[in-house]
């Protein structure tokens, strides 16, 4: 029982260092490319970086919930939509904004380019109703059900409260596309819960 | 509810991860269940019965009989 506990604290350490390695390095890169001014090879850059620290931090997360028994063939298929859908959201999203830049657009073909970076995020909201459908292990299932209420409900108290807070005029205006990222941070709080106590 | 699940895993020398296996769930459900941090739904709750060869009642009890016997 020891052993389990001492890898799975060897486990979570590592990961963390990971994490925290990785926004170093990633906040040392940025301030680099904007020193360097390489122009549009700055941002594909910072792309390239970003991709490979996020499949570095996926596989971490993967040999994480190995060492702590919750692994499952439902998270590993979600970690690589989630991967897929990464990369089709940056295409998307840099592909708007040069097409919107470059080649001008009105009508529906501006909706089809302002459009294109929902996609990779639509698809990543798939992959987590995925999740909780594919996983055949009650309790993770429990888990990320769990987990997933708290994202929504965060999301719906922040959004309450700053929509109230803007109609007042004390709080600039935030896009909507918050949304997605703000639920995910939720939901990564919400994995975080303490387990104590019945469930 | 309370289970007898670690008493009857240390029976058969079997770690979390054997039972785990045995029952096709994580190890963290089966440390969940044996801690009393999670309730397993019926039909898992007759499986690891049926594991152990034996009756339902005879692993898991009720909290609300466990204390009306103390009284």
């Amino acid at each position: 029982m020891n052993v389990i506990d001492a890898d799975g604290g060897s486990a979570r350490r590592g990961f963390a260092a990971l994490v925290i390695a990785e926004a170093v390095a990633l906040a040392i890169a940025a301030a680099a490319m904007i020193w360097l001014d390489l122009g549009w090879a700055g941002p594909v850059i910072m792309l390239l970086l970003v991709a490979a620290f996020t499949f570095t931090l996926v596989r971490a997360t993967e040999a994480r919930a190995k060492a702590a028994g919750n692994f499952s063939s439902a998270m590993a298929r979600y970690n690589k939509r989630m991967l897929v859908a990464g990369g089709i959201y940056v295409v998307g999203l840099f592909g708007a904004v040069w097409a919107h830049d470059e080649l001008g657009a009105s009508g529906v073909t501006a909706f089809l380019f302002a459009f294109a970076p929902s996609i990779g995020v639509l698809m990543m909201v798939w992959a987590m109703a995925r999740l909780i459908a594919d996983e055949t292990d009650e309790y993770l299932r429990y888990r990320y059900v769990r987990a997933s209420l708290f994202g929504l409900g965060g999301l719906l108290t922040l959004a309450t409260v700053w929509g109230f807070f803007e109609q007042f005029d004390l709080v600039p205006h935030a896009p909507t596309w918050l949304a997605v990222p703000i639920f995910a941070i939720g939901l990564g709080f919400g994995n975080c819960l303490p387990r104590g106590g019945r469930e | 509810m309370n289970n007898r699940l670690k008493v009857l895993r240390a029976e058969r020398n079997w770690s979390q991860s054997d039972l785990a296996e045995r029952l096709g769930v994580s190890r963290q459900s089966v440390n969940a269940i044996e801690t009393g941090k999670y309730d397993p739904s019926l039909p898992l709750a007759f499986r690891i019965a049926e594991l152990f060869g034996l009756a339902i009642e005879e692993v898991f009890t009720s909290p609300s009989r466990h204390q009306s016997k103390a009284f």
